[in-house]
Parts: C-alpha cells; structure tokens; sequence
C-alpha cells in the first residue's frame, strides 16, 4: 500500500472529524443550565453542606424533590424509622406535595453512596437484546444478554475488569476481555489486558505501564457512587415506583440526566443502591443495567478471573509496529 | 455571584455563538455526546464563574472543556477497551486492510487510540481549525509543544491505519 503522506491524512481526517461532528449540537438551554448550577455552587457554598432538607425544600434550590404524580409514595406509609436514617428528616411540604418520604429516601441513599464502598461491591453491567422500563419501574426483559461486565475495586486500588459478549440466541461469542489496571506504585500504573478467544483457542495478554493521571475512582460503566451522588445533587429526583431487585424491596428513583433517563434502584429498608438502568434518548439501544451486589468471594472472582483454559495458543493481537512500541526486546517470529 | 444585565447578555451571546462548538470538540475529543456535553456543561459553570476576569473566554471554555473529558476519557478506556476488543475478535467485519483504511470511522477510531494531549491538539488544529498559535494558547502550551505533539499524533496514526502484516507475532510474557 502506498505510504499515507501526512496532507493526505491530514485532509482525511478533516474530513472525517466533520462528518462526526455534522449531527452534534449544544442541548438547548446549557447555558441556562450552568448560569444555575453556578448559582447552586454559589449558594452551596455559602449555606454550607448540612442542610440538605430543607435545601430541597426549595430555599435554596440544591435539590429539588417531589413525588410525581401518580407516585406510589403518595398515600404510602413512610419510609422513616425502617432503615438507617438516625436523624429523620422533618415532614416539608412543597405546596400540596408532601416530599417526607423521598427526602428520607434520598438521605439514606447519599449516606450509603458516600461511604466507601467501592471495596464493598462488585458491579456487574449487562445489557439485554431487548428490555424495557416499565411504567412502575421494573425491569422488563426478554430473551439473553447481549453482553455482560463484571468488575471489582480491590482494597489495594487494582481495578478488576471481565467482559463477555453473547450471541443473539444467548450462546457466548468465546471471546472474553480481561483488563486489570494496577493500583498507583510511586507514581505508576500497570495494565494487563488478556483476550481469551474460544472460537480458535487462542489468548493474547498484554502488559502496559504508564503514569497515573490520578486515583482510580471511576469504573466506566454508566454506574458509579459518584455519578450517583453527582446526579442526586444536580436536580429533580422522583419516585418512580416500586420493585424488587434480585428479592428485595427496592424503589425506583428517577434521576436527572440529560441523556436520557436513569433510574436508580434502591433497598427501600436501608437506601443502599442496588440496580442503575440508563438509556440513551434517541439511541434505540436496550437499557444498560448495572446491579451493586456484595463483594463475596464468588461475585469478587467473576470479575478477577483471567485464567486461561488449558491448551489454548498465545497469539499477538496487535499490529507488529504498535507491538514493537511497547517493548524494545526483539521478539521471535512464531514458527 | 450574579452578573449584571449587560454581562449576563453577553455571556448569553458567548453561550449562543460557540456552545455547538464546543460540544463538537468535547464529543470529538471523548466520543460521548453525553459526556461531552457535561464537560461542556461545567466549562460554561466556570466560564460564568469567570467571566468579568476573562480576556479571552472561549480558550478558556475549551481548555476547560478538554480538561474536563481527561479523567473522563482515562476510565472509559480502560473499561472499554477490554470490550471493543472483544467485540472486534468477535466481528464477522471481513473488510479488507485498504477499504478499512479509507473509511471515516478507521480514522476516528486511529484519533480515540491517541493520548489525550495529542488528541485535543490534533482536533483543536484539524477540527477546530485553529492555528499552531491558537491551539498552543488555548492549552497554555509552547508552539513547539503544538507542533511536536501534532507531529507524533500524525505518526502515531499512520502507525495505527498502516494493516497489519498477517503474520502472527508473539507478545513479550506479562
């Protein structure tokens, strides 16, 4: 192949940025959006962070929670006094909507999200082929998964991730991906990434080192305690009904976002998040689940897991010139 | 904090002429819309914020909003790389290493597997269509940091666009 000079990359890439951007627009109405939440920062900061109640009453607009119409916590007997709320919150009410319920929720929820629990759980992503949220919040789906992740923050900050992906008649494509980013070594980071593919008995596994830009804090997968957190401070949470998640009594919160709608399932005893469910507006795309389930030694090692079967052959998956990059040694052909 | 009337209309003005802007380099930068408009979001917070002591809000905005993508754009591809690699393996795509090659979406995909630095310079320059002295001055970085960061990008990228050869290699042990 002739050689790319770099005009022509250059012109190309021009033009493929253009075309990826021809359909991206500014959301109407951000810059209304940040000139308030840049009010919100200021009055936050001036009220300070210990009364968030009566912040979501609407004296200062932090967080403003109502049950929306047709709430199954209208007329429901409150959640306070059944879980870990030590203080409850007192009854406010917000015109002829009585908001106890879902502010005592939403106390117990920030609790829980802003302990540190990372260590404590393992979130394990999927995403049906086709599933829906129904109207009371339940998760509907049918049919297999089309691809599932599992992943686990261990105590010493090494981040665990297990990927696989499934056919439509709900067989596995073979293909696993593994990726484990170490934890932060004076400065340093290590990555393994493994691919097991049963298709042809083959694995790669390659090694990477950098500098951190950071903590590891985040996990990628549409689901984390911050963005939980970050979504609970940022604007209108609703009940959207309630459910149960893997057996337990759970209520379905609806949470601001932008993108679409995210729904968050909590334990309706003790607030803990059990379920996230995303989906994308526009994007017809089935819901993207997260459950929050115990760090036991069994969900721990479904996302830890990396062994490679026996028998199976080592291959590079990369390209030879972006291989060689990562190491100076000379590496033998394979016969 | 609350502007005055007059500065207020500016800073709508400001939010109306480059926010579209803006998001287009926020999502060509992290490829998520959703994300890219949070960071675009939070740019305009500080750009507010700011705004009396700005000489020149929309470097700023677009630092900020580059910024902002980064720790963003680190998560992301660690959880997805193991995914898209997955995916790819499981691809029936038989497209050959030429028709790859000239495809828009080869080229973006060879721009996501940049580092961060070189892929707002790369997008500042070529999407943006900004100067080596704008790109250098909306980053507060040096032009010759421009022009070597825009160098090994492009390398970087035919590195990645060139197929590979179809003999198997055998990586060095973990």
């Amino acid at each position: 192949m002739t050689p790319l000079e770099d005009n022509d990359l250059i012109a190309r890439l021009q033009s493929a940025i253009a075309e990826r951007q021809s359909d991206i627009s500014a959301p109407e109405g951000i810059g209304d959006a940040a000139r308030r939440a840049a009010h919100r920062r200021t009055a936050t900061r001036a009220v300070g962070a210990s009364v968030p109640v009566l912040a979501a009453a609407g004296v200062a607009t932090v967080l403003a929670i109502s049950s929306g119409p047709g709430s199954p916590a209208a007329g429901r007997p409150s959640a306070r006094g059944s879980g870990g709320s030590a203080n409850p919150a007192p009854a406010v009410s917000l015109g002829a909507v009585k908001i106890e319920d879902t502010a005592d929720i939403l106390k117990r929820v920030q609790a829980r999200v802003a302990g540190d629990i990372h260590n404590g759980t393992v979130f394990h992503a999927y995403i049906y082929f086709d599933s829906h949220v129904s109207s009371d919040g339940s998760l509907v789906s049918s049919g297999p998964m089309s691809g599932q992740s599992w992943q686990y923050t261990a105590p010493d900050g090494a981040l665990y991730t297990r990927n696989t992906r499934n056919n439509r008649d709900g067989s596995p494509t073979g293909v696993i991906g593994i990726d484990v980013l170490g934890p932060v070594v004076n400065g340093r980071q290590s990555e393994t990434q493994t691919i097991i593919n049963a298709a042809n008995h083959t694995y790669s596994r390659m090694r990477t080192q950098g500098y951190a830009s950071g903590p590891s804090s985040g996990l990628g997968l549409q689901s984390s305690p911050s963005q939980v957190q970050r979504a609970l401070r940022s604007g209108h949470v609703t009940q959207k009904g309630r459910t149960t998640v893997h057996g337990t009594p759970a209520i379905a919160l609806s949470l601001p976002d932008r993108r679409g709608q995210y729904i968050l399932y909590v334990d309706a005893r003790t607030g803990q998040p059990l379920r996230t469910v995303s989906t994308t507006r526009g994007n017809p795309s089935p819901p993207y689940v997260t459950d929050w389930v115990p760090a036991t030694r069994e969900n721990i090692a479904k996302a830890e897991d990396d062994s490679i079967p026996a028998g199976y052959k080592k291959v590079d998956i990369r390209p030879p010139a972006r291989r060689r990059s990562l190491s100076r040694r000379p590496v033998p052909r394979q016969s | 904090m609350r502007l005055s009337l007059s500065k207020r209309s500016r800073y709508d003005e400001f939010v109306a002429a480059n926010g579209d802007g803006l998001v287009k380099l926020a999502y060509t930068i992290c490829g998520d819309r959703g994300r890219a408009e949070d960071a675009v979001q939070e740019a305009l917070v500080r750009v507010y914020q700011r705004w009396s002591r700005l000489t020149d809000p929309l470097a700023y905005a677009r630092r900020t909003a580059i910024n902002a993508t980064r720790a963003d754009w680190r998560r992301l591809m660690r959880a997805d790389r193991a995914y898209r690699e997955a995916a790819r393996l499981a691809s029936t795509d038989t497209d050959g290493p030429q028709e790859r090659f000239l495809t828009n979406r080869a080229l973006i995909d060879a721009l996501k597997e940049l580092p961060h630095g070189q892929r707002a310079v790369i997008v500042l320059r070529y999407g943006c269509q900004l100067s080596e002295a704008e790109t250098a001055a909306t980053l507060e970085i040096t032009t010759g940091t421009v022009k070597s960061q825009t160098a090994r990008a492009l390398a970087r990228m035919r590195e990645t666009l060139t197929p590979p050869k179809p003999a198997p290699y055998e990586l060095e042990s973990a």
